[in-house]
Order: structure tokens, then C-alpha cells, then sequence
């Protein structure tokens, strides 16, 4: 071991190995000594140099296996090459050391600077095949080989096994070919021995835990299964009414899913529910009829109806990402009109549009009786008029133009009467065609700003004759805004005004009517009242005022004979709702008289 | 001139000018009055129009009227129960002078209206 540290230091303290070239044992054993600062080297090395040369011979061997073995654990193999490689070169020859009279000769130099490549191990080995050359020739080789044995079986009982795998790499082939064998064989079997040893006492610790865990296990198991026992009682409980439950609830669902089939099978309009991707997930009859599509029908791609199909498709997905409803009003396909809503379907937990619903609802025949209805009016508000002004027109005539060839009296009257009621009637038809486009929405107003100064003047103008040929009086009172404007349909204000001041004039007897009107700052609005002195409306007829066919009279049968159609307050409110105005009944009194009233709004510059 | 389909206004209207001294030609229909005019040397100082008749409503025969240069200078008076507000602009874009809704007028007022217009536009 000594020896061994000894080679150690020259190596790691990159000392160079420096060795006489010609020296004896006792030299090198001195030399030894010398470096380790020892009295005395160990007992092994002793037993090696106590022999003859051929220990000697040994011993380096063993030396250099150790230098090999050094140098290439520190330096790599290429160190150890390049050293021999130098000493063989300096040397001049191949042979690097020999026997001189029993005393070993050699010329190693360590130097760790010269340096070469992995021709490390086939230099060394040849270096030492050499040193077996030398010894085979001069001392036979059963003896070299009875050696080499001799040394392993030395080196085993001290040496680590890889030391001595070293060792045994080192020898050149031919040599110690059993013992690397043997060697190679137990390692392995001590590895494997090894590996079998950790195993087991993994096994064992394994084994053990698990033991302990088990013993735990099966206390808690036992502690357990009075809970578990309770536990299962509980459930089987629980089990029930969760099963009762899900019945229940599962009725209910098919019900609620029957119904809703039911309901969308019965509707009278085309349903349809649209996933994003437009697979089909409900349907009904009508629109499967309508796109002639089949209940399992997947997508709206069939040929036929696809005209149709692609702008469902399309609308669909606009209100998939608008995520608003949407209404067609009219929408013209293959000879038919439709009315088209769609609205998008939200989950109830994530708020997020799952599906769109679309009601297709054929409107062909509404269309053709509104248009029939359309056609009505304007016909009637022709034919009806043509023979009632020629009975207006030609009793107007008698009275004008033949009077004095009257037979009596009472004939003239007839055919007064024949002429009022004409006008009456013609009042009549002209009422009724205004409240229905009214009623439809059909008349367009026309709002500017005027002087209600002046409408007023004029209707005081156009009333004032009626008034005094029923020797009633009809006043205006005076004004202290001249120039007050209004924002109104002007023609339409117009007739609102004239309806009250007529009504104000036929329901009076005696007296008569005032017209004026005021500003209203607050509510910018310009306010029109008319009051007459006439026989005034009952309480209980107040609130049918503004409705069609309502006059102030208890029943229809006892029907005014005066002038009126009974449609001109309901045509006032509709005119007056229609452009922001505002008809009322201010007060009345039996027998003392009313006030109307009409608020408009004022002009803004 | 008055044209008119409807025997009853004719003869109504007919006879209110004839009571106050006027000459009125009659024609039944659009193209019976627009031949009349052309061929007649002695042109009316007004023509009342109807509009509801057949071959050709009211407004073709303005239209008509108005585009012949022999004729367009005589006043037009559509007198017509077609009482829309649509009918009264058509009529008098189309040139002429003045929109009567028949049921809202006595045979005299008609008279008196035309008596107004001719003297207006004999003036001019």
C-alpha cells in the first residue's frame, strides 16, 4: 500500500519518476523510502524484493499497472501512451527496459506535458507484452504465466476488485485469460448477490410497512364497519326518495316535454328551433310541410326549399351573434307572403345563446283582405258619394230653381229634408273613411308652424254665419298674443277645432259660443277652448265622449237629429293623438253649458 | 266641356250650367272628349274632368291636355268623388287649375267656382 502511495505522489504532484538507469533493488527500495520519508516499507513489499530478479521483474510490472492505473484515472489514458511513447523514443529503441545481471533496467521519464492520442493501451500493452517478451526468452514462458498467477493471486487478496481489473486489463491478451474470468464471473455473481440482498431487505421493509398498515387497517376496519353498517342503512334511505325524486322529476320533464310538442305541433304558425351550426332540434308539421322537409330531417339543405332555407340559415346567425329578436313583417316566397320572428334561446345557467327559435307565420291571407279592405274604402268613398251627390245636387236645384212650381208647402219640405240628409250622409261616409285610415294609420300629417291667431279668425269667419242664422251668438275673445305660433298638421288642426265649434253650435239652443285661446308657458303649449251655453253632458256620459258612436245621449235609439255622425270627437282624439295634441272636455254642467278644449304644441324657432 | 261616364252627373251638372246660361258640351269617356276638343273650332273656356272612367282615367286625359299644344292653355277643373289627399296633388301637378270633390260641393258652388276661374283666366 505504501508503494502504491508512494507512485500515487509521483503522479498527482506531477512529479517526474525520476530512476537511475541503472540501478539496484536496494536503490529503489531506498529511493522509495527516501520519498516517503519512512523508516521502513511494508511487509508485501518486502516478500517481492526478498526474491530473485524475476520478482523484481514482477513488482514493476505491478508498479506499472499502478502507474497505468494512476494516470489514467487523473489524466486519461492518452497521458500514459504519450509517456511511453516518449521514453521509447528517447530511448532509440523498442525495448524500455531488460535484465542486467538480475538488475532491472529502465528508462521511463514521467513527463504529464507530452501528450497523445488513444494508442495508450496498444503502446502500454505492447510495452508490457515486451517485458513478457523479454522474461519468455530468457526464462520460458510457463514461468512468466506460473508469475503472472502468482502476482493476481497476491494483488487479489489485497487489491479492490477494480484495482485488479485494471491490472488484469493491462496484461496483454494470451495472459491470466481464467482469472479474467473468474474475476468477471464474480463480479457479477457479486453484484447480483448484491442486488438480490437489496431487494429482499426491500422487500422485507416493504413487507414490514405493510403489516404495520394492515394491523391499523383492520382496527380502523373494525371501527369502520358499525358506521359503514349505519352509513348503508342511511343510504338505502336516501336512495329511495333520490329515486322517488328522479321518477317524479322525470314524469314531469316528459310531461313538460310532451306539452311543449304538443304546443308547438298545434301551433298555428311554422316553428322551428335552429342549433348555431343550423341542425334542426325541434320542428313542427307546418314548417316541415313548408320547407318539405321530413321530421328527421338534420339541416335546412334540401334543394326545394333551400331559397328559403339559406336566408334561415342566415338570419339565424345573426341573432346568434347579435343575440337580439327580429321580425320580418313581410318576407314573399313561392307565391306566398310570411311573417318571420326570430328569437335566440338563453341557457338558464350560462347565459349564453344555445339556440335560436323561429315562428314563420303565413300572412297571405291577411294580405289579401287588407288589401280588399283597401280597395273598399277608396270604392266606397267613390260609389257611395256619386249617388248621393246627385241627390244632394239635384234637391238642392228643386229648392234653388223650381220652389216657386212647389205644390205645396210640405213638398218643398221633402225636399229639403232629401237634401239634408244627403249632406248628412255624405258627412257620414266622409267620417267613417277618415276614422279608418286614421285607425290604420294611414293618414300622413303634415306639421308646420302657423299663428293660431289666424285659424281662429278663420274658423270665427266660417262658423260665425251658421251661429247667427240659429240666432245663437259666436265670440272671440280678444287676444294678447298676436303672434303666438304653433307646431301642428294645420288642415288637421283645423278640422279638430271645427268639430268642436259645430257641435258647440248644434247642441245649443239658446245663447252661444265663445272661442278663445291661451298661452301655456310651463307646458309650451298653446291651449284652444271653446264654451258654449248648451244643454251640457251627463256624468255618466263623460267617459264615452271620445268613443266611437257616442254622443251625449243616454241610449242610440234617442239618437240627436242634429247634424253629427257620432264619429267627430273619436275622429278629433285620433287627429289629435296623431300629432301630439290634445283634445278634452274641460267642465260641464246640464242645461249651463261646456268647454272644450285643445292643446297644442307650441312653435320653436 | 264637361267629361264625365255617369249619366247621372252629367245630366245634373248639364243642366245647373244650362240654368245659368252657359253652352256645355258633353263628352262620356277620356277619348270622346279629347276628339270633340280637337275638332271643334270653337275651343271651351274650361273643361271639368273626371277621373274614374273607362279606356282612360281623369289623369291620363290631363296629361294628354296638357301636352297638346292646341289645347293645354284651357283650364281644367277635375271634379271627381275620389276625395284622397294622393288624388288632389296628382291633379294638380299635372296642371290643373283646381280639385273638386263633387259630394262636398252644391251644383251652384261648382258653377260659382267655374264663373271665378274663367273670368281669372280671361283676364290673363
Amino acid at each position: 500500500m505504501k508503494t502504491y502511495l508512494c507512485f500515487e505522489r509521483f503522479i498527482t504532484e506531477n512529479k517526474p519518476l525520476v530512476v537511475k538507469k541503472e540501478f539496484s533493488i536496494r536503490d529503489l527500495r531506498d529511493e522509495i523510502k527516501r520519498e516517503l520519508k519512512v523508516s521502513d516499507l511494508p511487509d508485501e513489499i518486502k516478500i517481492i524484493f526478498s526474491s530473485d530478479p524475476l520478482s523484481s521483474l514482477l513488482f514493476f510490472k505491478i508498479l506499472i499497472s499502478h502507474i497505468y492505473f494512476y494516470i489514467s484515472k487523473h489524466l486519461g489514458n492518452r497521458y500514459f501512451e504519450d509517456l511511453f511513447y516518449k521514453i521509447s523514443e528517447k530511448n532509440g529503441t523498442t525495448q524500455l527496459f531488460g535484465l542486467k545481471d538480475g538488475v532491472l533496467v529502465l528508462y521511463p521519464e514521467i513527463d504529464k506535458k507530452t501528450i497523445s492520442s488513444d494508442e495508450t493501451i496498444f503502446l502500454l500493452k505492447n510495452f508490457l507484452a515486451d517485458i513478457f517478451y523479454n522474461t519468455e526468452r530468457s526464462m520460458g514462458k510457463d514461468i512468466i504465466l506460473k508469475e503472472i498467477d502468482a502476482v493476481f493471486e497476491k494483488l487479489s487478496s489485497f487489491y479492490e476488485k477494480d484495482k485488479l481489473r485494471l491490472f488484469l486489463d493491462i496484461i496483454p491478451d494470451g495472459f491470466l485469460v481464467t482469472q479474467k474470468a473468474s474475476l468477471l464471473a464474480r463480479e457479477e455473481l457479486e453484484k447480483r448477490y448484491e442486488e438480490a440482498i437489496r431487494s429482499e431487505k426491500q422487500k422485507n421493509k416493504e413487507l414490514e410497512e405493510l403489516t404495520f398498515n394492515l394491523k391499523d387497517t383492520v382496527s380502523n376496519l373494525e371501527k369502520s364497519k358499525a358506521a359503514i353498517s349505519n352509513l348503508l342503512q342511511d343510504l338505502e334511505l336516501e336512495k329511495e326518495s333520490v329515486d322517488k325524486e328522479v321518477s317524479k322529476r322525470t314524469e314531469e320533464l316528459s310531461m313538460e316535454k310532451a306539452i311543449l310538442i304538443s304546443t308547438v305541433e298545434s301551433l298555428p304558425m311554422s316553428f322551428l328551433l335552429l342549433k348555431r351550426d343550423g341542425e334542426i332540434i325541434l320542428s313542427n308539421e307546418n314548417l316541415r310541410k313548408l320547407l318539405k322537409i321530413n321530421a328527421d330531417t338534420k339541416y335546412l339543405n334540401i334543394e326545394e326549399g333551400k331559397e328559403f332555407a339559406l336566408d334561415l340559415d342566415m338570419l339565424s346567425r345573426e341573432v346568434f351573434d347579435s343575440g337580439n329578436t327580429k321580425t320580418i313583417s313581410e318576407i314573399f316566397w313561392k307565391e306566398r307572403y310570411y311573417k318571420l320572428f326570430l328569437s335566440p334561446v338563453l341557457s338558464e345557467k350560462t347565459k349564453k345563446i344555445i339556440a335560436v327559435f323561429f315562428l314563420i307565420e303565413d300572412i297571405t291571407e291577411d294580405k289579401i283582405i287588407e288589401r280588399s279592405k283597401e280597395e273598399f274604402f277608396s270604392i266606397a268613398s267613390h260609389e257611395l258619394r256619386t249617388p248621393l251627390t246627385a241627390i244632394r245636387g239635384n234637391a238642392s236645384m228643386i229648392l234653388e230653381f223650381f220652389a216657386s212650381t212647389m205644390p205645396s208647402k210640405d213638398v218643398e219640405q221633402m225636399v229639403t229634408d232629401i237634401h239634408d240628409s244627403s249632406i248628412r250622409l255624405i258627412k257620414i261616409v266622409n267620417d267613417f273613411l277618415t276614422a279608418s285610415r286614421l285607425e290604420q294609420g294611414k293618414l300622413l300629417f303634415k306639421k308646420e308652424n302657423f299663428k293660431i291667431k289666424d285659424l281662429v279668425e278663420e274658423l270665427f269667419r266660417e262658423y260665425n254665419t251658421l251661429a247667427i242664422s240659429r240666432g245663437l251668438y259666436l265670440k272671440k275673445n280678444s287676444v294678447e298674443c298676436d303672434n303666438c305660433a304653433v307646431f301642428s298638421d294645420k288642415d288637421k288642426t283645423k278640422q279638430i277645432i271645427s268639430n268642436i265649434l259645430s257641435n258647440a253650435i248644434n247642441y245649443t239652443k239658446k245663447g252661444g259660443v265663445n272661442i278663445w285661446f291661451e298661452k301655456d308657458e310651463r307646458q309650451k303649449s298653446i291651449i284652444v277652448y271653446v264654451k258654449d251655453t248648451g244643454e251640457g253632458i251627463a256624468e255618466t256620459q263623460k267617459s264615452f265622449l271620445f268613443k266611437k258612436f257616442q254622443q251625449a245621449q243616454e241610449s242610440i235609439l234617442t239618437r240627436d237629429v242634429t247634424q253629427s255622425t257620432g264619429l267627430g270627437l273619436y275622429i278629433s282624439k285620433l287627429l289629435a293623438d296623431g300629432m301630439g295634441c290634445e283634445v278634452k272636455l274641460e267642465e260641464s254642467e246640464i242645461d249651463k253649458g261646456s268647454v272644450f278644449s285643445l292643446k297644442i304644441p307650441i312653435a320653436y324657432n | 266641356m264637361i267629361i264625365e261616364d255617369d249619366p247621372l252627373m252629367i245630366r245634373m251638372y248639364e243642366r245647373i250650367f244650362k240654368l245659368n246660361k252657359y253652352d256645355i258640351e258633353t263628352a262620356f269617356d277620356g277619348e270622346e272628349g279629347l276628339a270633340k276638343l280637337k275638332s271643334s273650332k270653337d275651343k271651351p273656356s274650361i273643361i271639368l274632368l273626371d277621373v274614374m272612367m273607362p279606356k282612360m282615367n281623369g289623369f291620363d286625359v290631363l296629361a294628354l291636355l296638357k301636352k297638346d299644344e292646341e289645347l293645354k292653355e284651357i283650364p281644367v277643373i277635375i271634379l271627381t268623388n275620389l276625395a284622397g289627399k294622393e288624388e288632389s296633388e296628382k291633379g294638380i301637378e299635372l296642371g290643373a287649375v283646381s280639385y273638386l270633390v263633387k259630394s262636398e260641393h252644391e251644383p251652384k258652388e261648382v258653377v260659382s267656382i267655374v264663373e271665378e276661374i274663367i273670368k281669372k283666366y280671361s283676364k290673363d
